[in-house]
């Protein structure tokens, strides 16, 4: 800061001379204050174009938008204890802090069993041998393939090594860490809205019986939507069971990755507020999540299932019918460690 | 001050590490090693400076009296760097090529070594990393050069303990060296010993971890130094030697690299060997998976 604020100075002072010497030659007061105004408007934008920069990112939306991978960038720590993958389900499950264990959250939202995969290649190293890596899995995990909408993988540019990123662009990877470190250039009319109309965290949401019941309402009629599933007790289509299929390998592949790199996998299904499970019934849990674990867990792996445990049916625990609240993960983070003892019990 | 591989190829105790040296900077480096008495270099595919070294070898062969067979000479096959990192287009599945020849891609980039290194024979040939998709394949290929007369020794570069089963289990030939980062900051005791058990001949790189404070501020290296009167960094190079590692440091400064030579003359007590240990906590100056997806 000092330096810009040294560079300003000098800048100013070089404008001051320049502008008296257009005087001395033109003897035009005029022309020699225009010159002045140009110059110190060309001079001003930098430091003008740093300092919004700063207010963008400090917004929620800048933080929605790269905060997931910004664990990434910035990493220092290695030799961790214990990690944990996943889309939203898993990064809003858990927390390390307080537990005592060197720990990380590598979920991010939304994200397919085969990224989390992804990021395990490129950043297994950064575990100690003998670390725990929690699998977490959701209702529909087995039938995410890939998403049909590429810009859901763009938040991967940043962090991923490209050979890792489906159909990679380097003209996409410009971009995306052009709107990393200056957003301002890439969105520059939302970004400015942002500053002054900023969008609220999605994890601060107090939650009752009757809007848990609505939001999980919607999240069945979303999910029915987005794998056409009329009728969720119906037989498993052609379509999703490719994809089960496409996933129980992953689960498989992803089991023994850990294993031949002596890591410990977990899976582990995160709690779920009761308005949601108990619209899962016993066939269509048997369907589509029974049957893809045990086939995929051949090698026997510790399974942790939460979603009916009556520790959690708390409404005071959870932001939406689907996701923990910032209590609800510390919570549950705490109870799991316990339950694998990598934490001592109270 | 040698050492001998499995298959009776003698190998330098202490090489010269190279990366980033280029142009003068490596020609002046190289005579002045050869001069304080290394014979061993070790260079890459992807460090961009074997042209360099094959012209210091030459101005050492012709000025400092040496012939080839006198030196030691390393290098790796590898994916080319991008930025620093591996651009992984040549030995990864995920990258479009359909006519991936892996067998011809290591041939030819030998060919183009032998060529920046101007001579007609390596040392040691490395994969850099053990690249998942097509390792065997790599070794095999390797095996081939090596069968060919070729390169004298061949071996692998950061590979782990699961990586050396699976060349173990596939291969004929098992790998002669392995190299990778090893410092008293991360002593990966459990695969040197099983390096060991395997008859692999170990190199350290970065050995001296890039001279970090954290281990050059270290108390009981301090303490260790002033005892046998020594520099920290030969303190250190020779806790490398007394555990069967050939240690290979990059220096370009003549002082530094005659300090990093003069290390036979004296030895660490068992007791100081461990106290050296208790340092390690698993740093890695160079996070594998970063560099090699998949690892």
């Amino acid at each position: 800061m000092r330096k810009i604020i040294k560079a300003i100075f000098i800048q100013v002072f070089l404008s001051l001379v320049i502008t008296y010497i257009v005087f001395l030659i033109f003897g035009s007061i005029v022309g020699a204050v225009i010159i002045l105004f140009i110059l110190l408007l060309l001079i001003l934008i930098k430091p003008a174009f740093v300092i919004l920069n700063v207010f963008i990112r400090r917004t929620n939306w800048y933080k929605k938008r790269v905060s997931d991978s910004d664990k990434f960038r910035k990493r220092i720590n290695t030799s961790l204890e214990i990690c944990n993958l996943g889309s939203n389900s898993g990064k809003y499950a858990f927390t390390y802090e307080g537990s005592g264990l060197k720990g990380e959250n590598w979920a991010l939202g939304p994200q397919t069993l085969s990224y989390d995969f992804r990021v395990l290649k490129n950043y297994h190293s950064y575990l100690k041998e003998g670390a725990t890596v929690l699998i977490p899995l959701c209702p529909f995990s087995s039938c995410i393939k890939d998403f049909e909408d590429d810009s859901v993988n763009h938040k991967y540019y940043s962090f991923l090594h490209p050979i890792l990123i489906l159909n990679f662009s380097q003209m996409t990877k410009e971009q995306v860490l052009r709107f990393v470190k200056t957003p301002f250039l890439v969105e520059p009319i939302k970004s400015m809205i942002r500053v002054f109309r900023d969008i609220v965290p999605v994890d601060k949401a107090k939650m009752t019986k009757e809007s848990l019941e609505i939001d999980a309402n919607k999240f069945i009629n979303n999910w029915k939507d987005q794998f056409s599933i009329s009728n969720l007790d119906a037989p498993v289509s052609e379509l999703n069971k490719e994809s089960i299929t496409y996933n129980t390998i992953l689960l498989t592949d992803m089991i023994s990755f850990c294993l031949e790199r002596k890591l410990k996998p977990v899976i582990v299904i995160p709690p779920i507020s009761t308005a949601l499970t108990s619209k899962l019934s016993e066939t269509f849990r048997e369907n589509y999540i029974h049957s893809f674990i045990n086939k995929g867990n051949s090698k026997q792996i510790p399974f942790m299932n939460y979603m009916d445990d009556e520790r959690f049916i708390a409404e005071d625990l959870y932001f939406n019918s689907y996701f923990l609240n910032r209590n609800g993960r510390k919570l549950f983070t705490m109870r799991l460690l316990m339950d694998l003892s990598l934490v001592e019990k109270n | 001050m040698n050492k001998t591989l499995k298959n009776e190829v003698e190998i330098p105790s202490i090489g010269m590490g190279t990366y980033p040296l280029q142009g003068d900077s490596m020609i002046k480096a190289v005579l002045a090693a050869v001069e304080c008495g290394y014979r061993a270099f070790d260079t890459a595919h992807a460090y961009g400076n074997e042209i360099s070294l094959g012209t210091a070898l030459q101005k050492a062969y012709k000025k400092k009296g040496i012939q080839r067979t006198d030196v030691f000479i390393t290098s790796k096959i590898g994916e080319n760097l991008e930025h620093g990192m591996p651009d992984c287009k040549l030995f990864y599945a995920t990258y479009p090529n359909e006519k991936r020849d892996i067998k011809g891609i290591v041939s030819n980039q030998l060919s183009q070594t032998l060529k920046n290194l101007q001579t007609e024979y390596l040392d040691l040939l490395l994969i850099h990393w053990p690249h998942p998709d097509y390792l065997i394949e790599i070794w095999k290929a390797m095996e081939d050069e090596y069968n060919d007369g070729r390169v004298k020794a061949i071996g692998v570069s950061n590979c782990r303990e699961w990586h050396l089963k699976k060349i173990i289990e596939e291969s004929t030939i098992y790998p002669m060296v392995n190299q990778f980062e090893l410092h008293p900051l991360n002593t990966k005791k459990e695969l040197i010993s099983y390096c060991q058990r395997l008859n692999i001949q170990i190199q350290a790189y970065s050995p001296l971890l890039v001279m970090n404070p954290k281990l050059m501020e270290a108390h009981i290296l301090k303490s260790l130094a002033k005892t046998y009167n020594k520099s920290i960094p030969q303190i250190i190079l020779r806790w490398h030697i007394q555990q069967g590692v050939i240690p290979i440091p990059k220096s370009g400064n003549p002082i530094r690299l005659k300090e990093n030579f003069n290390i036979f003359d004296f030895e660490l007590s068992d007791v100081d060997m461990k106290e050296v240990d208790k340092l390690n906590e698993n740093y890695k100056a160079l996070v594998e998976s970063r560099y090699c997806p998949g690892y």
